[in-house]
């Protein structure tokens, strides 16, 4: 080599930074002495290694610098250029080079030849592929997202294929293989010393663009990163590196980078989006069972944001090395677009994998065919073909084409049987679940159900849109049905074809029909989850071996079930009871102390935690047992005893007495079978009996004082479940029993329930697509309620109506707040109040010559009789007196109530009375004097009014209603106190969190990931 | 082993089915209630001594007049009305209001509940007419009110009044149909809780011809009678009646009467098919010759009519008349007559009855009243309450009073009727589809 063509080639010197890298500095220092075009000086800094590293540097003769172990990344790279000799050459390359990276021999070289035709670029960094899996492709370049996240634009553990390959403009390269200009790196002052360690490299590229040079990735060259730091595979100590943890550090330097480098006008959207992210991020590491990472990211952010002395410094020096604006490096942040993407792509890959294992394999065809047919047949078609083929998948299109016939009168927003209509919007239900005070009849403070928390979430996934959901929910309930079913069944047989049509029988059992005609939110519910329920409830058997995860993750399905249902959860419970009391016999017969005790504390927890979930709702219905056997919605009447007994809950919308399910005859039949088939039917024939005896009773519920009797949809969901269950596994092995065997009494058995089975299904397919689909849930039904009484927010009407069913024809009232019921109204609808109830029976009667007083005092301003009316009813209320009436129309008649009849009342010490303005819950105004207050709500200890500072003197006035002595003049505040509901609501939160989190698969820390997981 | 389980398993469900069939609650019960709106009674003028008589001092009521709605124990058995209107709510007593101008007339009306629909056959509206209508509304609502009216020309020119909540309103009869002697007026709520009172007082210069209250019917009928007509004999000749009837359809009516007292039961002459023509008030002369105290007219007609008999009575040395109006079928019934003492008069085929009368000093007293056609009971002058029960056949009665200032009848109706009706219930199914 000449003197010239020596004094061409740019000098490279290498600077090999060491920490406690013994495992990996071999390799390394092997690498760096075998590349094809040689490192000028080689210069090894050791921040204070406490392993081998500083021997094997000096074995390996290279020049070693000790400091000390606290030195960061940047620190230790300007020390290296202290000791390196003036640069003679006007281009003079340092190549940084972790302890854990070793580049293949032709790295350098390769970016030496893409630096050469670009005088512009300053700094060039290889491609890192994994240390341990060679093939995995960590970096070609990398950026950082709005949110602080690292970003390279490739997919986890994406293969490297050279899809990336080429010489590109890249924010900057990992430090580890960092080829940097010496000059450039001395005018841009190196490293930043507030960034130790972690997103220097980004920084320092971010401060190479806007000083006007550039930074290429070169896919070339080619180096193997172990990223020991960052996968906790060495101790992070340096100088900043707050408790020692690397995420601290890194979700730190990230937000540092961000703010220090970014426009000053991006900082607020930065700082809230850093913050946003990261509390997104800690709620993630939560439910992974991480706090020591989710504790990282909030104290990371918060480090920063409580010292932005730090920040200001740095873009105080970031601006005297600016030359061209920061904004140049827009086009290396990725749009958000992009973070979605790979957000979703990694989301249904996790989905795809969990949900459905192995599907290509099963439906590609390819392996059954000889090749030579593989060559003329398109893989595609055959594919489609057999998906087609699938039995879930015909089974599914079956369902399919019967729902859209059964819900002919279902499509748009409904309402109906027992269920309210739905609010405009999720945020509705939202407001609903969150209130502390609902407008519905006199007022309550009952505590909102559960499952309404439920319905906002989802609602709020379809844009908001609650009816959509709703009626969307009903359309696909047979579905989810089906499915339910069909998860359940695939693990008691492997004949498709039977557990498909089984699970199309349970779509479509007298419970799911009767359940989705008359608007059974909690029945459905049941329907859905307790094929699941029963899925694991044999793990249930020998509970003490099981891990506790399963106890809670199994709660929470209950749970789930319990928020919708408290008569499944009243089953449930029955069913852990009698298992307690089979520990008990399994005790006297093993007399094992440890494992009785194991058991019992598993199975209280079992009880326990769905009821939990529920609170404060499940606490209520401590208070009202009756209310343990309730569906939610509105109180509508079951079929009795002797529809319950063959598995017909009865009421409206159920099928016909004469459309006789086989779940009771298969349940009866399968009690005389000696195999595990009798289990199931042993419990679905209990479930059975005790679904016929609760019929019979008819609790009353606030919402409704009429009597019917109960619906018992819920319970006779497991008869139906076992039986199914029961047919099942008769049915999966009979048809080679029956061939082998001469013609008996199983024959006929077998003949008749599949004859039955089939007379049901055929029946009651074609009843659900003609009569059946008249259902009384039907959608785009008008309102009750005359529009121009909605137009006063909160006026009460008392609307008389007769409600009409099979076997009379009843004169019922309610107080309707300016609408109709809305969802989730029956659950928290108020008792009724005894004052207004006798003054509504003396209207009826026509004694009433004080009602209208009575009404007006509960501040009901209209009295509103439904079309068809009763004339009798009709003249007693126009000849009682204290009824004007205002307007008869093809809806009903109207009566304006005399009186004062506002929902706040002053009366003065003279006893004139002055309604005062109020808002729907809350009321600011102006006492002109001493005199009481009368809010025609019902009465609640959280209603409060402030007067001066003062909480008023609350009590009850004649009807029982709330009243506050006012002693002087001056302006007042009316509130009611919502701080129980908020307590209740965070403890429910508090239980949700808890057993949520600890129901989750835990997560593992980056130091328990096994090395060829990282790459 | 399977045969024992095929027992259990059928007797544990034929044990279930019998249990809940025989337990099945009883779904379609519904409460009912049963009730007596509060009646109503007369207001008075300052000149007319007004009494109600109550079964009990604990008997609530309150003055229907301004914003007050709470009542109160009466504390009296024989209250005095000194203006306004009174609510009575007394269950199933029937009170009877005596309203005498001392020394000139007496009349007698029933308390009623608030009806919507009155005919009053009586009045007049001429130069002698000091009659009034008066309208109580006892609700706290603003009433309106129809007045129809029909004289010898035919139907007059109505009127609507406006009754304010809690307040009655005076209408003179001459206002209403100025002129005309023959008067029948129909009063109908159109709203509120609404009672009526015809008075009819008749003065020519300074003579006084006299007074009633006149009771009122609900509505036209085909068949029925007028009880407890009393027949006096004035200056040696039988007393004068006069018979009014209106035919209110648009059909002329053919009416038969027959007069029933203890002297037999006849058709008077001209009565035995007469016509009324239809809209014009008809005054026909009633002149019976017999020797009975008090007669009846059972009347049938092919249309639909309203009727009541003018009685011209001598009391004292001063004249005095009566409207005996249509008695309704005698159903069991309690009223309060302390004071009162009144002559009652049943009429029927047969008169079979039991009378029990509370006297004021707590005792009880019952008889069987037995009788053919016609039957005339006195109750006793301590009576506190007199209840008719046990009747066995159709039969109508009035009471007739009889004081220094006057005579005054009133026909043996409940003042306030059970009203029985299904028990709404609360049901938020009502604000749902």
């Amino acid at each position: 080599m000449s003197d010239e063509q020596g004094s061409a080639r740019p000098r490279v010197t290498a600077i090999l930074v060491v920490h406690d890298g013994a495992p990996w500095l071999p390799e390394v220092v092997a690498s760096l002495a075998s590349q094809s075009r040689p490192i000028d000086y080689t210069l090894a800094i050791d921040t204070g290694s406490t392993d081998s590293s500083s021997k094997l540097l000096k074995n390996a003769r290279v020049p070693l610098v000790s400091v000390a172990r606290e030195t960061g990344f940047g620190a230790a790279i300007a020390l290296a250029l202290d000791h390196l000799p003036v640069s003679k050459k006007p281009s003079e390359w340092l190549w940084l080079i972790h302890d854990d990276c070793a580049p293949q021999p032709g790295a350098l070289e390769a970016l030496l030849e893409a630096v050469e035709d670009r005088p512009q670029v300053a700094i060039a960094g290889p491609k890192l592929r994994g240390w341990y899996d060679r093939t995995h492709l960590l970096e070609a370049g990398v950026s950082i997202a709005g949110n602080g996240a690292r970003w390279t634009g490739l997919e986890p553990h994406e293969y490297d294929q050279g899809q990336h390959d080429g010489v590109r403009d890249v924010l900057s390269v990992s430090t580890a293989g960092m080829l940097i200009r010496r000059d450039v790196f001395e005018e841009l002052n190196g490293f930043d010393p507030n960034l130790s360690l972690f997103r220097d490299d980004v920084d320092l590229g971010w401060r190479a663009h806007v000083a006007g040079h550039k930074v290429i990735s070169v896919t070339a060259a080619v180096a193997y990163h172990a990223e020991a730091a960052s996968s906790e595979r060495r101790k992070v100590d340096v100088k900043n590196a707050f408790l020692n943890r690397p995420l601290i550090l890194d979700r730190r330097n990230a937000a540092y980078v961000l703010l220090a480098n970014s426009s000053w006008w991006h900082l607020p959207w930065l700082a809230i989006q850093l913050f946003a992210s990261a509390l997104v991020r800690s709620v993630g590491y939560l439910l992974a069972k991480l706090p020591g990472y989710a504790s990282d990211e909030i104290l990371a952010v918060g480090y920063l944001l409580i010292r932005p002395g730090i920040i200001i410094e740095a873009r105080k020096i970031r601006r005297r090395q600016r030359l061209i604006s920061p904004r140049v490096v827009s086009t290396f942040i990725p749009p958000r677009w992009s973070q979605l993407r790979l957000s979703v792509i990694r989301a249904s890959e996790v989905m795809r994998t969990t949900l459905l294992p192995g599907t290509f394999e099963a439906t590609g065809s390819l392996e059954a065919e000889s090749e030579d047919e593989d060559l003329l047949v398109p893989a595609a078609s055959v594919r489609w073909r057999s998906i087609l083929r699938r039995p879930e998948v015909s089974g599914a299109l079956f369902l399919i084409i019967l729902t859209s016939l059964w819900s002919s009168h279902r499509y748009g927003a409904l309402v109906g049987g027992a269920l309210s209509n739905a609010p405009a919007g999720a945020s509705d239900l939202w407001r609903s679940y969150g209130e502390s005070w609902h407008q519905i009849g006199m007022g309550s403070s009952t505590a909102t159900p559960p499952w309404v928390f439920i319905l906002a979430l989802l609602s709020t996934l379809f844009l908001g849109n609650a009816p959509f959901f709703l009626a969307s929910i009903f359309w696909m309930a047979p579905l989810l049905f089906m499915f339910s079913m069909y998860s359940l069944l695939r693990k008691i047989s492997s004949n498709s074809w039977l557990i498909v049509g089984a699970s199309i029988g349970y779509a479509i059992s007298p419970v799911a029909v009767a359940a989705i005609n008359s608007g059974r939110l909690g029945t459905i519910a049941a329907l859905v989850l307790i094929p699941r329920i029963v899925y694991y409830i044999p793990r249930l058997r020998v509970i003490e071996r099981g891990h506790w995860r399963f106890i809670f993750g199994f709660s929470l399905l209950v749970g789930l079930l319990t928020v919708f249902s408290l008569p499944a959860f009243l089953g449930i419970t029955c069913f852990h009871l009698y298992s307690i009391a089979r520990d008990f016999q399994d005790f006297k017969i093993s007399q094992v102390g440890n494992v009785l005790r194991e058991r019992l504390i598993r199975r209280s927890f079992l009880i326990f935690l769905p009821f939990l979930l529920a609170l404060p709702w499940s606490f209520e219905a401590l208070i009202h047992p009756a209310h343990f056997l309730l569906e939610p919605g509105i109180s509508i009447g079951g079929g009795g005893p002797n529809l319950a007994i063959i598995a017909n809950p009865g009421g409206p919308g159920s099928v016909p007495w004469w459309l006789i399910s086989p779940v009771t005859v298969l349940l009866i039949g399968s009690l005389f079978s000696s195999s595990i088939t009798r289990k199931y039917a042993q419990a679905g024939f209990a479930f059975l009996l005790g679904a016929t005896l609760l019929s019979v009773v008819s609790p009353e519920s606030h919402a409704s004082s009429s009597h019917s009797p109960l619906w018992v949809g819920t319970l006779l969901t497991f008869p139906t479940v076992a039986a199914i269950c029961c047919a099942v596994i008769i049915l999966n092995g009979l048809r080679p029993r029956l061939a082998r065997t001469h013609f008996h009494y199983r024959h006929m058995m077998a003949g008749l329930v599949i004859a039955l089975t089939a007379v049901y299904g055929i029946t009651t397919a074609v009843w659900t697509a003609s009569a059946g689909s008249d259902s009384p849930v039907r959608a785009n039904q008008g309102a009750i309620l005359p529009a121009f009484l909605a137009v006063t927010p909160g006026v009460k009407t008392l609307v008389f109506r007769n409600l009409q069913d099979e076997k009379s024809n009843a004169l019922s009232f309610y107080i309707a707040r300016e609408r109709d019921s809305l969802l989730a109204d029956p659950d928290m609808a108020p008792p009724s109040s005894v004052a207004i109830e006798r003054a509504v029976r003396e209207i009826v009667d026509g004694s009433g010559i004080n009602s209208s007083k009575v009404l007006a005092s509960h501040g009901i301003k209209y009295i509103f009789m439904k079309n068809p009316v009763d004339t009798q009813l009709v003249r007693t209320i126009d000849g009682i007196g204290g009824f004007i009436r205002t307007s008869s129309t093809q809806d009903g008649i109207i009566w304006r109530v005399s009186g004062v009849s506002e929902r706040l009342v002053f009366t003065d010490k003279s006893g004139r009375s002055f309604a005062m303005p109020t808002g729907v819950f809350s009321a600011h105004s102006k006492a002109p004097g001493p005199g009481t207050l009368n809010l025609a709500e019902n009465y609640s200890s959280a209603w409060k009014v402030i007067q001066g500072g003062r909480q008023l003197e609350r009590s009850r006035n004649v009807y029982g209603l709330p009243q506050f002595a006012v002693p002087q003049a001056g302006e007042f505040t009316l509130i009611h106190d919502g701080t129980n509901r908020r307590a209740w609501l965070s403890l429910e939160l508090i239980v949700f969190l808890v057993v949520l989190v600890m129901a989750l698969p835990a997560g593992r820390r980056r130091r328990e990931i096994v090395r060829e997981e990282l790459g | 082993m399977k045969i024992r389980r095929m027992i259990i398993v059928a007797v544990s469900l034929a044990m279930t089915l019998t249990a809940s069939n025989l337990l099945t609650a009883r779904v379609t019960a519904r409460n009912f209630s049963q009730s007596y709106p509060a009646v109503v009674c007369p207001p008075t003028d300052s000149t007319i001594a007004s009494v109600v008589s109550t079964a009990s001092t604990n008997t609530p009521f309150r003055i229907i007049l301004g914003k007050s709605t709470l009542l109160a124990p009466i504390k009296s058995t024989q209250y005095v009305i000194k203006k306004d209107a009174i609510l009575l709510d007394q269950g199933d007593v029937t009170s009877i209001t005596w309203q005498a101008f001392s020394g000139i007339w007496a009349g007698a009306s029933m308390c009623l509940a608030p009806q919507g629909d009155q005919w009053f056959v009586g009045g007049s509206g001429d130069v002698t007419s000091k009659g009034r209508l008066v309208v109580v509304n006892s609700g706290l609502s603003e009433a309106i009110v129809d007045v129809a009216v029909w004289s010898e020309g035919g139907a007059q020119s109505g009127k609507v009044l406006t009754v304010p909540a809690n307040s009655s309103v005076r209408v003179a009869l001459d206002s209403l149909a100025a002129g005309q002697v023959r008067l029948t007026l129909r009063v109908t709520s159109r709203s509120g809780r609404v009672n009526a009172f015809l008075i009819d007082e008749r003065k020519k210069g300074l003579q006084t011809l006299g007074g009633d209250l006149v009771n009122s019917d609900e509505f036209p009928r085909t068949d029925f009678v007028i009880t407890g007509i009393p027949q006096q004999s004035i200056g040696g000749k039988n007393g004068g009646h006069l018979l009014r009837v209106l035919a209110p359809g648009s059909i002329d009516a053919n009416i038969r009467v027959d007069l029933i007292s203890k002297d037999g039961v006849f058709a008077p002459v001209g009565l035995d098919g007469r016509d009324i023509v239809q809209g014009h008030v008809i005054d026909i002369p009633l002149n019976p010759t017999i020797n009975a105290s008090a007669f009846s007219l059972h009347i049938r007609s092919d249309q639909p009519i309203v009727a009541a008999v003018y009685s011209l009575l001598k009391v004292k040395k001063h004249q005095d008349f009566m409207w005996n109006s249509v008695t309704s079928l005698l159903v069991p019934l309690t009223l309060a007559v302390k004071g009162l003492a009144p002559v009652f008069v049943f009429t029927g085929d047969l008169v079979r009855l039991k009378v029990s009368t509370r006297l004021t000093n707590g005792s009880l007293k019952n008889a069987t009243l037995v009788g053919n056609d016609i039957l005339i009971w006195k109750v006793p002058a301590n009576a506190l309450t007199v209840k008719f029960s046990e009747i066995r056949y159709p039969i109508s009665g009035a009471g007739l009073l009889s004081t220094a200032s006057g005579v005054g009848t009133f026909p043996l109706t409940p003042g306030s009727a059970l009203a029985r009706a299904a028990i709404p219930l609360s049901n938020i199914e009502v604000i749902n589809r």
